[in-house]
């Protein structure tokens, strides 16, 4: 059941691909050929636009993941979402399953967008990839100076990556479980704006007090040519309050020799951060099984 | 639907006096069997509990039978058949002397508006 | 004839104002009940709550002996409003159907959508409002289920096709099965219940089976209504 309410999303993404999908194409093709072959003035503009559509390729499809999980659980839609037979629990994981997909097909084509984009400029030159390879040759050596391993940093931005998507649906769909519920039924669309607005403020004031409380920061420490990275349990507060604040305005290596060869910072907003991811999924998931429509 | 219901009057009364009626004109004999419920009350656009509870009144009053198998049919003897079509005619005719006497009519003068109306038929 | 649908002292309030006030009422198999009242009594509240599409401040509503959320394959329901996608065509909603309940007849609802004169591929936002009746009640009769709700299948419809609507419905629903059919207009369907359910502003004003209201009133169901809710309102300028 949980495949077929997958699938199911996946039609209605697929009509809504039908108008993205080529309008990204033809911003692509129109830089690719304009800019390619150096056309003034029309060629930059179609650069520009497709670098402004890559840009908006991600944060779109994430808004229309926001619609769906609207209309199909909370408009007219939700009167026959609610009403198939399945557990409430695959009706949320099913919107966190297709949407993921769709964030990672939306990532592919933006992924394609920015390697065409920067084959643009090589085309009359006759060094179509040339771009790409260097490109590669600056993130190796950025990697050599933090002194990371190329498959470390790969996992690393996998998890960024993942984590930029699992935030994203905690909050909306939070906001417009809770905010559709029975405390704000005379609001309208209102309700999920004002939990909106509630989660912001929390997640704010959490984050300075898990700055506070949580023991745990990134260490960034002076090794050979580069710098090395390394999760430690301290409070960054610490070293902070022991440099004191003398100088907002400090080089790196200032600040390095004034922290003894280090700097930390705090990650403890990153740890409330992860925990609404997980108390969403639960809060949320829990909320879905005892709807009220209006 | 090609029949008017008055609606104060309960439906399966009026779907017993449609069947009733049939078996009396001799429209449908002994033996002939009975429609399927579900068929009456789509023609008729009723219920069919409703058509349940008039054909069951009607296998009470021995005018149908049901057979497990095969179906409903009519068993009404000419003996009950006549009996039944007497005592409906005389409901008929008290019905009308009554409104016969409130018009002030007697009953010579009645019988001959009888005859006449009988033969213009 | 055993309890299908069983409904214990159900409350829902909107805040201040009364949704359902402590309803009681059972649906037996094969019985056919009309939930009637004027708009905004509680009828449309109810069936959510049968459906699961409403949480309860109290009482309860067991199908077949389950809570509502896992009852949704032994019920069929048509909604007030539509609950499709209004670009889908009937298409879409036959394969949600067929994939999500092993009880839906596609050729049964291609059938009906062809006896209504429709077409399956035309989208519903192109359709008027008695077609998109006719489209969804296709949809929803052609699942063999022991319950069916409709809800307010007939309003906003032109008497003609009210007519084909209820044809409609009484010749596909399962022979068996029950069937809550909310409405306002009574007369249009009177001679389809067993029984009615009369809400008034939350509460059960009345529950009888339409035969004896008959034989004991002498009226018609419509007539009683009438008769029964206008000198609660002043029984002045029925609108």
């Amino acid at each position: 059941m949980l495949r077929k309410l997958i699938a199911l999303d996946m039609r209605a993404f697929a009509r809504q691909l039908q108008w993205i999908a080529p309008i990204y194409g033809l911003l692509l093709l129109s830089a690719l050929l304009l800019r390619g072959f150096n056309l003034p003035v029309v060629g930059v503009v179609a650069y520009v636009l497709a670098l402004i559509g890559t840009a908006l390729l991600i944060p779109a499809v994430l808004v229309l993941g926001i619609v769906r999980y609207y209309r199909h659980l909370y408009s007219h839609q939700g009167y026959l979402t609610h009403t198939l037979p399945v557990t409430a629990s695959q009706r949320y994981h099913g919107k966190l399953i297709s949407g993921s997909i769709m964030y990672a097909a939306a990532t592919l084509m933006a992924l394609a967008g920015v390697a065409v984009l920067m084959m643009t400029k090589g085309i009359a030159r006759g060094d179509v990839f040339g771009k790409i390879l260097v490109f590669f040759r600056g993130v190796e050596s950025i990697l050599a100076y933090l002194n990371i391993s190329s498959f470390a940093a790969a996992l690393f931005l996998l998890g960024v990556w993942l984590v930029i998507f699992l935030s994203t649906f905690a909050l909306y769909s939070l906001c417009i479980t809770a905010g559709m519920g029975r405390l704000f039924s005379r609001m309208g669309m209102g309700g999920p704006f004002i939990v909106y607005l509630l989660v912001t403020l929390i997640n704010q004031v959490a984050g300075v007090v898990s700055f506070l409380l949580i023991p745990l920061s990134l260490r960034i420490a002076v090794a050979g040519d580069g710098i090395r990275l390394k999760i430690v349990v301290g409070f960054a507060l610490r070293q902070l309050l022991e440099m004191g604040f003398k100088n907002q305005q400090m080089t790196f290596d200032e600040l390095m020799t004034l922290g003894g060869g280090y700097v930390d910072f705090g990650l403890g907003s990153i740890v409330i951060g992860l925990a609404f991811i997980v108390f969403s999924y639960f809060f949320t998931k829990r909320q879905l099984a005892k709807v009220n429509l209006r | 639907m090609n029949h008017a219901f008055s609606y104060d009057v309960p439906i399966y009364l009026q779907i017993m006096e449609i069947f009733i009626g049939q078996i009396l004109r001799g429209e449908r004999a002994r033996g002939d069997q009975m429609p399927a419920v579900r068929e009456v009350a789509m023609i008729y656009g009723v219920n069919p509990n409703t058509v349940q509870r008039a054909f069951a009144e009607m296998d009470r009053l021995e005018l149908t039978r049901s057979e497990r198998t095969s179906g409903r049919f009519v068993v009404a003897s000419d003996e009950m058949i006549r009996a039944l079509r007497a005592e409906q005619s005389k409901e008929a005719i008290r019905e009308f002397i009554g409104r016969q006497k409130a018009l002030g009519m007697s009953c010579d003068e009645t019988i001959d508006m009888i005859r006449k109306g009988w033969i213009d038929e | 004839m055993s309890k299908l649908l069983e409904i214990q002292e159900l409350t829902r309030r909107y805040g201040p104002r009364r949704g359902v006030e402590n309803i009681s009422f059972a649906l037996k198999e094969g019985e056919i009940v009309g939930l009637l009242g004027p708009n905004g009594c509680g009828k449309t509240t109810l069936i959510k709550l049968v459906m699961g599409l409403l949480q309860p401040d109290s009482g309860s509503v067991l199908i077949q002996g389950r809570v509502p959320r896992e009852a949704h394959h032994l019920i069929s329901y048509l909604p007030e409003n539509t609950y499709l996608g209004e670009w889908m065509a009937m298409e879409e909603a036959f394969r949600i159907f067929g994939d999500f309940y092993a009880d839906f007849d596609r050729a049964k609802a291609e059938r009906m959508l062809g006896e209504f004169q429709l077409d399956s591929r035309q989208p519903l936002k192109t359709m008027s409002k008695g077609m998109q009746e006719k489209a969804h009640l296709a949809l929803v009769m052609s699942r063999h289920v022991p319950l069916y709700i409709l809800d307010e299948p007939m309003s906003g419809i032109d008497p003609a096709a009210r007519q084909s609507i209820l044809d409609g419905i009484l010749q596909n629903y399962n022979p068996g099965s029950s069937l809550l059919l909310s409405t306002h207009l009574i007369s249009d369907v009177e001679m389809l219940f067993d029984r009615v359910v009369f809400l008034d502003d939350g509460y059960v004003r009345l529950d009888r089976y339409v035969e004896d209201l008959r034989a004991e009133e002498g009226r018609s169901v419509d007539e009683y209504f009438r008769r029964l809710y206008a000198p609660a309102k002043g029984g002045v300028h029925a609108s």
